[in-house]
């Protein structure tokens, strides 16, 4: 996986958060995952074309809250299905907007679907490698995995 | 003044139908895809905007806009896309099928509300 393929991912999710939420979100040390992370709730993209892959947003519970809280503007304290809703949009919207520079493939994005559950895991298909960006900020850490493997 | 919202998520729904409020437009019905809008519309026909977002499951925004613009009850009601959408080759698309204007998310509460300002006057 390319590092130009990476980047669009960095740049959305500030972006995003910055522009939507009025949040910062900083990114961190990007690494290669050697095992899954667990979650409380992970919006998850998938990606086809030119290439074949998924984006995953993981996030702990109190982070997801204090995201969605910022993203409706309104103060959240439920973990329920409006919470997933926001947090299915909000990987669409980051997804959307790093295609628009992912400009040298081919690519078409999936509807978001998200796992809500204390402490899961999200397995990838073990023959791809998986980069890993961990975020922190106003909001908590949380942290975005991509998945690419194909024409590269 | 009815305004129609459709998005599959409820959230941005409720972000546009808040942004909506503030600028006094209250009388706002939603649909949650876009077969779900032209039923809706069949049912409110003092609809006078329709923000559309593109990528939703049974009927996309596309094809959604498509069919506003070829029913003649339908077709002079401005519609604005509210997408992630954002290559300039799709962009074309909405407007060539009739779109009044376009926004690109991610987006501000502020460029939402002039975009509205400016469509409805």
């Amino acid at each position: 996986m390319k590092a130009e393929h990476i980047n669009p991912f960095l740049k959305s999710t500030i972006d995003t958060f910055d522009t939507m939420l009025k949040k910062k979100a900083v990114p961190g040390k990007i690494f290669l995952r050697t095992k899954p992370h667990n979650a409380d709730i992970s919006g998850v993209i998938g990606l086809s074309g030119d290439i074949r892959g998924a984006v995953v947003m993981a996030y702990p519970k109190q982070t997801a809250i204090n995201v969605v809280s910022a993203f409706l503007g309104e103060e959240v304290t439920d973990f329920d299905e409006d919470v997933s809703d926001a947090i299915g949009e909000l990987t669409n919207i980051i997804t959307g907007y790093a295609k628009r520079d992912l400009t040298d493939l081919d690519l078409s994005i999936s509807l978001p679907s998200v796992i809500r559950g204390a402490n899961h895991l999200v397995d990838m298909p073990k023959n791809a490698p998986v980069v890993c960006i961990p975020f922190d900020g106003d909001c908590g850490e949380f942290v975005i995995e991509v998945s690419m493997i194909g024409k590269e | 003044m009815k305004i129609l919202l459709v998005d599959d998520s409820s959230t941005m729904r409720r972000i546009q139908a808040n942004t909506l409020n503030s600028l006094g437009y209250d009388d706002l019905v939603q649909a949650e895809d876009g077969a779900d809008a032209l039923k809706q519309l069949k049912a409110n026909p003092d609809v006078k905007l329709v923000l559309l977002d593109w990528n939703m499951p049974n009927m996309n925004g596309l094809d959604c806009l498509k069919s506003i613009k070829a029913n003649p009850d339908t077709k002079d009601i401005p519609v604005m896309m509210v997408t992630s959408e954002a290559e300039k080759t799709r962009i074309i698309e909405a407007v060539q099928a009739g779109a009044t204007n376009y926004l690109v998310k991610p987006f501000d509460a502020e460029a939402l509300k002039a975009k509205i300002q400016a469509i409805l006057g």
